[in-house]
């Protein structure tokens, strides 16, 4: 071994040994306290991931201004309608108003007051359609290999729309929140109620699983905690 | 115990995966507690730490070197975590990287020469102890990982340039400690 290996294995140790060190350190600083069960359970869904595969990611910005303005256009252009009671109650009549499924939240939006969206993307994901209505938003991203993600938030729940489909199906509790699954052969959905409204993820099976998990984690920790 | 829900295609991995949890979680905890301290939500923001930490792990599972010793690997995970935890605070508080003009520094060669040879070892590890994590998490991610500035940029969400920074800032301030705080052999 020459004398700069010598130098580098010197160094190398170091820097481990100062570094366990300080954990040390830490450790005498802090007593043990017991995890949540929130974190505990969102352990237990970052470590079931069966599709674990190396990615580079970055984050991508949260377009919420720009649904946010998108929605108030929608809006506007139906405030002339909406203002007249008698045809607020036709229009209800006629897209056949649901009660939400679940218990009912203390506040429980009628109409899209606040523009979610995720605040983790995995990398090569772009926005390449947005829509707002008074009563839903949607977001889809793709990559280049036209694998998707579709977020959907709305003031109605969407299990009706998977009903029938057939597939794997479970319940995950995180923390607050409670994820229904679907898992297809060709896309995975889940969906979950946060703040009054009803969210729908909806993925190609392509896209690692451990991807999905950070990008619902990222949204809940995000919203459930603020 | 950790109870799995799905099937798993690469269970391999994924026992490791809890293996390292299992040994390794409360003091990576710890260690993003302390980073956290005296913030309202230091407990769920160091799960969260925690959480993120172990999404990394799992992200660049491949460039672990599990041949090398359990230390350095235990030195790994924790500053992982550390990182995590920094990220936390940084995001928090609006953090605002500003880049500094880098230091013309000796060769890696002559930095290593300077710092081993002529200084007591023990000083050595008590000048890294006392570094900003900044700067000591990239020096141990290059010399004891030897990933590449890329490989640390993702690892630590952090750009080339700045990993690059830190890194040589990291140099630079050892080497001024040291100069400043004492002897070295035979003094």
């Amino acid at each position: 071994m020459n004398r700069t290996d010598t130098n580098q294995a010197l160094f190398k140790r170091a820097l481990v040994e100062a570094r366990l060190r300080k954990a040390a350190e830490a450790s005498a600083q802090i007593e043990t306290v017991e995890c949540s069960d929130e974190h505990r359970q969102k352990m237990r869904f970052i470590l079931s991931s069966d599709r674990a595969k190396k990615r580079k990611k970055r984050r991508t910005a949260m377009l919420a201004a720009a649904l946010t303005a998108t929605l108030a256009v929608a809006a506007l252009a139906s405030a002339a309608i909406a203002k007249r009671d008698d045809i607020k109650l036709a229009l209800d009549d006629f897209f056949g108003v649901t009660e939400p499924i679940g218990p009912v939240d203390e506040h429980r939006p009628q109409e899209i007051e606040k523009v979610y969206s995720l605040s983790y993307v995995p990398d090569g994901f772009e926005i390449v359609n947005t829509s707002a209505e008074l009563k839903s938003v949607r977001t889809e991203w793709q990559n280049l290999a036209e694998e998707y993600i579709i977020l959907e938030q709305s003031v109605e729940g969407f299990e009706d729309e998977y009903g029938d489909i057939e597939g794997r199906r479970e319940q995950i509790k995180l923390g607050e929140a409670e994820l229904n699954c679907l898992y297809t052969d060709t896309v995975s959905v889940f969906l979950w109620r946060c703040d009054g409204y009803e969210f729908k993820l909806e993925c190609s099976n392509a896209l690692p699983f451990d991807e999905i998990s950070q990008m619902i984690i990222a949204f809940l920790n995000e919203n459930l905690n603020s | 115990m950790l109870i799995f829900l799905l099937s798993v295609a690469d269970e391999a991995q994924r026992d490791k995966v809890e293996e390292i949890y299992r040994k390794y979680h409360v003091e990576m905890f710890k260690v993003a507690m302390v980073k956290l301290r005296g913030r309202p939500n230091q407990q769920s923001e160091a799960e969260e730490a925690l959480q993120n930490a172990f999404l990394k792990i799992i992200e660049y599972y491949d460039s672990i070197r599990f041949e090398e010793n359990e230390a350095c690997l235990r030195a790994y995970y924790l500053a992982i975590v550390t990182n995590e935890a920094i990220n936390i605070l940084n995001r928090q508080t609006n953090h605002v990287c500003i880049e500094e003009i880098e230091e013309k520094l000796p060769s890696d060669e002559d930095f290593l020469e300077q710092l081993c040879l002529k200084t007591e070892y023990a000083r050595v590890v008590e000048a890294i102890t006392e570094l900003d994590d900044r700067y000591s998490i990239p020096l141990q991610l290059r010399y004891v990982e030897q990933l590449s500035v890329d490989e640390i940029s993702a690892l630590l969400d952090m750009n080339v340039k700045t990993v690059y920074n830190n890194i040589s800032r990291g140099k630079s301030r050892l080497l001024k400690q040291l100069k400043s705080t004492g002897k070295g052999y035979g003094a």
